[in-house]
């Protein structure tokens, strides 16, 4: 009997086929040459919405292998749903063990967070970015910006940082803060808050950025400089928990969600949720270090 | 000529590509390739078949410098359908053992707006290593992906060659970016975000 | 709570999936017979294949089964499906004059060569809702074809003609500007490489042709209206059948099948030249797959505008028509707002009540400055 292979679905290993993952790979070696520069690429569609991850999927799905231990987080927590759908996904095309513990994965692939733990030389984290373009909040059009950017003009960048602290008394950028990489690019670092944004500075870890429907890619090396744009008297600063904790460890030095509880009662959690299990189980952790979290104070992290 | 049979095409060079991959962003770290058994002809080392098979396909080009270019383009050829192309167009450039030409400074090297639409040297050597060996040059690298500074020693490199890729390097970010593989399948990157200098073997006096 | 609550959201979004197809099938009705989809929704497939890049009747009217109808879904889903296919050829450049012509209707010129052909079309009814639909039976369409087939008289059928085109009569007149030497004739492949600006009319145009039909008319009508006007007239609007050929290994030409496309070739003005340069017209062009004019005539109306940067409108920018009109991009983009956010929302929250703080504190302060010296 002839096979009838008109509806028979045979997915390639990872989804993606050969050649697209090749374009992917070179592109991505360009890209680590070039700390910083946005790589365009094709950004073939897959059957995930654009603006829902697509980018960090290309990222992931080309390099991902056999072994590899996949981890995957929305908002610094696995349990999201678009995190799990998209889980499903990467484990379904490729078989690969999936985890939630930070420190066992061997491929982390995240939405607007960096990990409470410090990630290390083995391991490589892949950002999905909405917008590629740090210079669109000054500049619409993407001829201009790819300008501002080949001639290193980021002039109108430092004067709209300017105006908002004449205006504000600081300069109001929340997350994805625009920093400068390798002293050349000004780049986003995809929407992460202040927080994390110094964990991108000399770290043991390669950063790979995928924005795929803007169809950019561009990466940050370990030991690579990362600085927050900021003025010798106007400085950087990440958000400020010193009237919070977390209500279910009472931990205060890490970034902590708000939370509304139905008679409007505010609360605070750890965001990271594998470092929140850890936390609570009280077992081993390695947190990022930088000289902003320094600088708060040791916070009793025993139970308030 | 017919295309290797023990090279597994999505997992092998996943695998690979994984190591270039780390390579590129930690210059001067020692990788070595796994071994597989394929059959490079005279002139291509098996480090720089695994990269041609792990990067090349038909939307890729390459450009063969030296001896038997006509026998590793066929190879390559069969074996990811990849075509030639002469060195001003080429995205990647296979260099030989020691070897240094002035045609070499038609390699592109991006522009302002596209810094990244440059060719990859592909460079064969006879020895890379954490210690001086022979006449190997030792070569101080720092910049991106190195905690501080690091050293390598690599033999069977052309001096001409390194100063050439550091002349055309001078105006980042336009520049070559070097994959060094050795006859043992040992694996180094040198991004052009790197800024490297290198010096000769002191004479030994007999 | 890590495991427990990803075990949560694993379970959340499967019972998510399971009840969207719950209200799918919960009418307790007969199965869409896909069959029934792609003959009686033609146009709704046409739209579907038309936006998702892929003509493929039968998969497209799955596509729409399976969204319960909803257009920017199935089209989604045929675009992810083409990206799983492997591409083996590239076609020759298919030839429209060749085409077996079902509609053929020109706004410039009264009588054109082969006359003008009406076809199938609505725009001559009244749009009264028929409920006689809500009780149609297979005799009823047994009975109208038969009827139809009737009227037809073997004695008066004449041979398939194809048909010239009208913009060769403006062509042949010296009405048209001449070709550009200038212009960027690099043939781009969108789907292989991202768009770059200024963008080749090669890609322009393959962008537009895939590019979500609202999105298109609305811009469309917005130059219409004054806002970057070309002044369009329809020369030519065409919908038909073009066989597709390709070239084999062997280099021989081989017919792979054929294809219905929607064409229009829009007469605009053109560019004021140099001084003492006749107004020129020129022509806008429009093609997609299926029977879709409101996306042909925007498309060929946006080509025209899209020359003409100058007039400085959203219509005539390059990167605002290209890049909002790309639909499953933009269906994608507006709807991840509904992702969670709350961790950005968080350090723009702590933004705000820093700066609000420091305003207090400075009204306190000059508050505190104008008692001390209002004395």
């Amino acid at each position: 009997m002839i096979e009838n292979k008109k509806y028979s679905n045979k997915y390639n290993f990872a989804f993606i086929d050969e050649s697209t993952k090749k374009e992917i790979r070179r592109k991505l070696l360009k890209a680590v040459a070039i700390p910083g520069h946005q790589v365009p690429y094709s950004s073939p569609e897959m059957p995930i919405s654009r603006g829902w991850g697509t980018g960090g999927l290309h990222i992931t799905l080309a390099i991902i292998g056999k072994k590899d231990v996949f981890k995957i987080i929305d908002q610094g927590s696995d349990a999201s749903v678009n995190a799990c759908n998209l889980r499903e996904f990467v484990n379904f095309m490729t078989g690969c063990e999936t985890t939630f513990d930070t420190s066992k994965a061997t491929l982390v692939q995240t939405r607007h967070r960096i990990t409470e733990e410090e990630l290390n030389e083995k391991q490589i984290i892949v950002f999905q970015v909405p917008l590629p373009e740090p210079l669109r909040m000054v500049e619409r059009y993407e001829y201009k910006t790819l300008l501002m950017h080949a001639e290193a003009d980021y002039s109108k960048m430092w004067v709209s940082l300017y105006e908002s602290y004449v205006r504000y008394g600081a300069i109001m950028q929340g997350a994805g803060y625009p920093v400068m990489v390798n002293g050349r690019y000004i780049m986003s670092p995809s929407p992460i808050p202040r927080w994390d944004t110094p964990n991108l500075n000399q770290a043991k870890t390669l950063f790979l950025f995928g924005a795929g429907r803007e169809k950019r890619l561009y990466a940050v090396p370990p030991y690579t400089d990362v600085e927050p744009l900021e003025f010798e008297d106007v400085n950087f600063e990440i958000e400020n928990f010193a009237d919070a904790a977390c209500y279910k460890t009472g931990f205060k030095k890490a970034f902590l969600d708000e939370l509304y509880a139905d008679d409007g009662a505010r609360k605070y959690v750890i965001s990271d949720s594998n470092f929140l299990d850890k936390v609570n189980e009280k077992q081993e952790t390695h947190q990022y270090t930088n000289k902003y979290i320094d600088q708060l104070e040791e916070y009793d992290l025993e139970r308030g | 000529m017919q295309t290797e049979l023990n090279y597994e095409i999505v997992f092998d060079a996943q695998e690979h590509f994984r190591l270039l991959l780390d390579s590129m962003s930690r210059p001067g770290k020692i990788n070595t390739f796994p071994a597989v058994e394929i059959f490079p002809p005279e002139g291509l080392n098996y480090g720089a078949a695994l990269t041609g098979f792990a990067l090349l396909n038909p939307d890729a080009t390459y450009f063969i410098c030296g001896e038997n270019a006509e026998g590793i383009a066929d190879y390559l050829l069969i074996n990811t359908a990849a075509q030639q192309a002469d060195i001003l167009t080429a995205d990647y450039v296979f260099v030989p053992e020691g070897y240094f030409d002035e045609s070499l400074s038609g390699a592109r090297i991006g522009v302002p707006a596209y810094p990244e639409d440059s060719a990859t040297f592909i460079v064969g050597c006879e020895l890379i290593s954490e210690n001086p060996h022979g006449n190997s040059l030792k070569l101080n690298l720092k910049g991106p992906g190195i905690n501080g500074e690091a050293v390598v020693f690599v033999s069977g490199l052309n001096p001409e060659l390194l100063d050439f890729v550091i002349e055309q390097n001078s105006e980042y970010p336009l520049g070559l970016d070097l994959i060094l593989t050795d006859e043992s399948s040992n694996l180094i990157c040198i991004p052009r975000s790197n800024k490297f200098s290198f010096s000769q073997p002191e004479h030994i006096n007999l | 709570m890590g495991y427990v609550a990803v075990k949560g959201g694993t379970e959340a979004i499967h019972n998510a999936s399971e009840l969207a197809e719950f209200y799918r099938v919960k009418g307790n009705t007969t199965p869409i017979d896909i069959a029934q989809v792609r003959s009686q929704m033609r146009l709704a497939i046409d739209k579907v294949m038309g936006e998702g890049g892929i003509y493929a009747p039968e998969y497209a009217a799955i596509a729409l089964k399976q969204s319960e109808g909803d257009v920017f879904e199935a089209a989604f889903i045929l675009r992810a499906f083409r990206t799983t296919l492997q591409r083996n050829y590239y076609s020759d450049i298919i030839n429209t004059r060749e085409m077996f012509v079902r509609r053929k209707i020109s706004s410039s010129f009264r009588e054109i060569p082969g006359g003008q052909i009406l076809g199938p079309t609505r725009d001559y009814t009244q749009r009264t809702l028929d409920t006689a639909k809500a009780t149609e039976q297979t005799a009823d369409i047994n009975s109208f074809l038969g009827a139809f087939d009737a009227k037809i008289d073997p004695e008066k059928l004449q041979g398939v003609n194809t048909f010239g085109k009208v913009i060769d009569l403006l062509k042949n007149e010296g009405l048209l500007k001449p070709a550009d030497p200038n212009e960027d004739r690099t043939l781009t492949d969108i789907t292989r490489e991202a768009i770059k600006f200024p963008a080749p009319r090669s890609a322009r145009l393959q962008m537009m042709a895939r590019a979500e039909t609202g999105g298109l008319m609305a811009l469309g009508y917005s130059s219409q209206r004054g806002f970057g006007s070309v002044h369009p007239t329809v020369g030519e609007l065409r919908y038909g059948t073009i066989p597709v050929k390709v070239k084999d290994a062997s280099g021989r030409k081989r017919y792979i099948g054929k294809i219905e496309v929607t064409e229009c070739e829009m007469i605009t003005g053109s560019r004021p030249g140099k001084k003492n340069t006749p107004p020129y017209f020129t022509i806008g062009y429009g093609l997609c797959f299926g029977h879709n004019e409101t996306k042909v005539i925007c498309m060929s109306t946006l080509d025209s505008a899209m020359r003409r940067p100058e007039l400085g409108a959203p219509a005539n920018d390059q990167e605002f028509v290209l890049y909002h009109t790309e639909g499953v991009e933009a269906m994608g983009f507006t709807n991840h707002l509904k992702l969670p956010h709350y961790v950005t929302f968080q350090s723009a929250l702590s933004n705000t009540r820093a700066s609000i703080q420091r305003n207090k504190q400075a009204n306190l302060e000059a508050e505190a400055y104008k008692q001390m010296h209002s004395v």
